[in-house]
């Protein structure tokens, strides 16, 4: 009779056990990052990867999103664009829901296309104009594609600091190439014509030629247009070289990964910025403190990016009210979403018809090694209304 | 014209930073045989020292100096002599040639994994406050980078020259065996030489890293470009390296500067080719004799 009771009781446990198992496992979604780890841009990656990462371990740690858990991993590109194309093959083998990076456009410009044949979203950290004019409907962008920020650049520079002869130094590749473009269209709508056009490389180290040049162009303003790392040697060398002229740029010039190695230097240099840890925004804030405490460093705008990223996600998917990509693909176009049904986007955002993003942005100064804001931007269009999904 | 004054002095800044790697490649070679393809990271690493020691633990700018060039001559000469070199040697050039490479990319992507793959600042160590004579403007620390490479290259070359061990480290070029058989302890010679070239790469990182930041990268450039001065100038001539080095910078910094920055790299290659093709001993390199 004893002997009976004690299997009964283990039937029980056992049965128990296997009734709550599934109803408990959680399902899994699949958020991989790519990103340039090693290579040119792993200061950049970085930011991306451990925002999305932590992330990720909010929204897991708040239960998920509709009960499923997201796990993440991390592929690197080595910032090469052909490497990017082989490491998005192979992460896309796992079926994942959507995919992280890369942020660096020469190699976003690469692999956009295999994401898209995969029909799995990606968000990008990039913002060529190159991107959003291939047509790609699977793509978004996490910040301001360069006809937006440039549109909004130009305009504080003409308007707001009546910047006449302008010089512009920019780096050699997709990113620099379409930024480039968009200030020489949005100039010449305004009338105006650069005094000097400079073409850089990534990861140069000496820049005394282009400073000699914009000196011998007589520029009063000179936008520097490169990855932060090159703009913090820019600016080293201008300030030796006691150039009069007033360095101007457009986020990655006053991000504090230019601030941080660049130091004294980059005092004085003014930019239009579409993230930024000093925003007048407490969401904004609170996010750099949170991120700066868990990663010992402040945020640069890619961290903003890979942060928002992810939550811009987590907006679309709630909206939807499943895990469905392609009405999350849909749910993402041309619709408003707000930091009042999602706290993690930091900031209202409007996603247009090509997957680029429309919202409030900042005039920096970067003044004792910080960047300050001197006035919010609107959005550049609008007024937007969200949309329903489901 | 004061532009192309600017430009001259900017090059012969730059390359006084290459002649100093590029003389460190001809001493390696003409004791040990060596080409080192982890010359660039040994650069960088005792840059990553002087950010330990000046910038973190915050000790005085010359104890940090000592200290980077203590661990620098340990590490990458002593270290890196005795535990690879010594092995490898003996099999040939070419699996010591593969090792450095193995090496370069061992320490590069140490410091990324292990440290930081951001660009970590550097304070400057001369004053920056940009002087104007006539149109040409340049600072204390291009003055002063260009003068303590001169006077760390003509301390190398007095040391060369006018020293015993010098003397015997030329013995050890002309002939390792005959030397051998003079009495001269090749092996330690060999290990002074890898110390010494130890202490140029120290002293190139501590003049570069406030303009260049300390970034785990910056040797893949460097170290390829001082490869090339060597070749240009000779492999087997300090001063030979030291133009290399001077005419590399001086080049690249026109190039940029009236063709494109595009080009920039594109014409110490040109140079390189056209010199191995009219004079594959470089500039000022004496023709060397291979016996079997």
């Amino acid at each position: 009779m004893r002997r009976v009771r004690w299997i009964e009781c283990l039937l029980a446990v056992v049965l128990g056990v296997g009734m709550v198992g599934p109803a408990g496992a959680q399902t899994v979604i699949k958020l991989p990052v790519v990103a340039e780890i090693t290579g040119g841009g792993a200061a950049v990656g970085a930011m991306w990867r451990d925002a999305v990462f932590m992330a990720v371990e909010e929204i897991n740690r708040k239960g998920g999103i509709l009960g499923a858990k997201l796990e993440t991993s991390v592929q690197d590109t080595q910032t090469d664009p052909p490497t990017s194309v082989a490491v998005m093959r192979r992460v896309l083998t796992d079926k994942p829901f959507a995919v992280f990076g890369t942020v660096y456009s020469s190699s976003t410009v690469a692999n956009m296309d295999i994401a898209r044949q995969a029909g799995i979203p990606q968000f990008t950290g990039s913002e060529s104009i190159i991107i959003t004019q291939k047509g790609n409907d699977n793509i978004f962008l996490t910040s301001f594609t360069q006809d937006t920020g440039m549109a909004k650049f130009v305009r504080w520079l003409v308007e707001d600091l009546k910047a006449e002869k302008v010089a512009l130094v920019w780096v050699n590749n997709a990113f620099g190439k379409g930024g480039h473009d968009m200030i020489v269209q949005f100039m010449k709508e305004r009338g105006k014509a650069l005094v000097a056009d400079i073409s850089t490389e990534v990861q140069q180290a000496d820049f005394t030629p282009e400073l000699t040049k914009v000196r011998s162009a007589g520029a009063s303003h000179v936008i520097v247009y490169s990855h932060e790392e090159e703009d913090a040697r820019f600016m080293i060398q201008l300030r030796k070289m006691g150039l009069t002229v007033e360095p101007v740029g457009e986020t990655t010039l006053c991000t504090q990964t230019t601030i941080t190695p660049g130091g004294a230097a980059v005092n004085g240099a003014k930019c239009h910025v579409g993230l930024v840890a000093t925003a007048p925004q407490p969401s904004m804030v609170d996010f750099g403190r949170r991120f700066q405490e868990k990663f010992g460093r402040v945020p640069d705008h890619n961290a903003y990016k890979g942060y928002i990223g992810v939550h811009m996600l987590k907006a679309a998917v709630l909206r939807v009210g499943s895990w469905d990509q392609a009405k999350v693909r849909a749910c993402l176009h041309n619709n408003l979403f707000t930091t009042v049904e999602e706290p993690g986007l930091l900031m209202d955002v409007w996603v247009n018809e090509k997957g680029s993003v429309d919202r409030q942005s900042f005039i920096v100064e970067v003044k004792d090694q910080r960047p300050v804001v001197a006035k919010t931007v609107p959005m550049l269009g609008g007024p937007y209304k969200e949309r329903p999904c489901r | 014209m004061a532009d192309a004054v600017q430009l001259f002095i900017a090059g012969i800044s730059i390359g006084a930073i290459y002649a100093m790697a590029a003389i460190g490649f001809v001493l390696l070679w003409q004791t040990s045989n060596t080409i080192n393809f982890a010359q660039g990271e040994f650069v960088v690493v005792p840059a990553f020292a002087m950010v330990l020691f000046w910038v973190v633990f915050r000790l005085p700018f010359a104890a940090a100096v000592v200290a980077t060039l203590l661990l620098s001559t340990l590490l990458l000469g002593l270290f890196v002599k005795e535990v690879l070199v010594n092995r490898l040697l003996r099999m040939g050039v070419l699996p010591l040639v593969i090792a450095t490479i193995g090496l370069s990319l061992f320490i590069r992507y140490s410091l990324q994994q292990f440290w930081t793959p951001l660009a970590l600042p550097f304070p400057p160590i001369f004053s920056r406050t940009p002087i104007q004579v006539g149109g040409v403007v340049f600072s204390g620390e291009e003055v002063m980078n260009v003068l303590s490479a001169s006077i760390v290259i003509l301390a190398l070359q007095l040391f060369i020259s006018r020293t015993k061990l010098g003397w015997a480290m030329q013995a050890v070029a002309q002939n390792r065996t005959l030397a051998s058989v003079l009495g001269i302890n090749v092996s330690r010679l060999v290990a002074i030489t890898f110390m010494l070239n130890a202490a140029l790469t120290a002293v190139a990182a501590i003049l570069i890293a406030p303009v260049y930041l300390v970034k785990y990268d910056i040797g893949i450039g460097l170290g390829l470009k001082a490869f090339y001065a060597a070749i240009i100038g000779g492999f087997n001539q300090i001063r030979g390296a030291l133009l290399g080095g001077l005419l590399v910078g001086v080049v690249e910094t026109f190039a940029a500067a009236y063709i494109s920055s595009s080009f920039r790299d594109a014409f110490a290659l040109i140079i390189l080719i056209g010199v191995l093709l009219l004079k594959p001993e470089g500039i000022w390199g004496v023709k060397e004799e291979w016996s079997s």
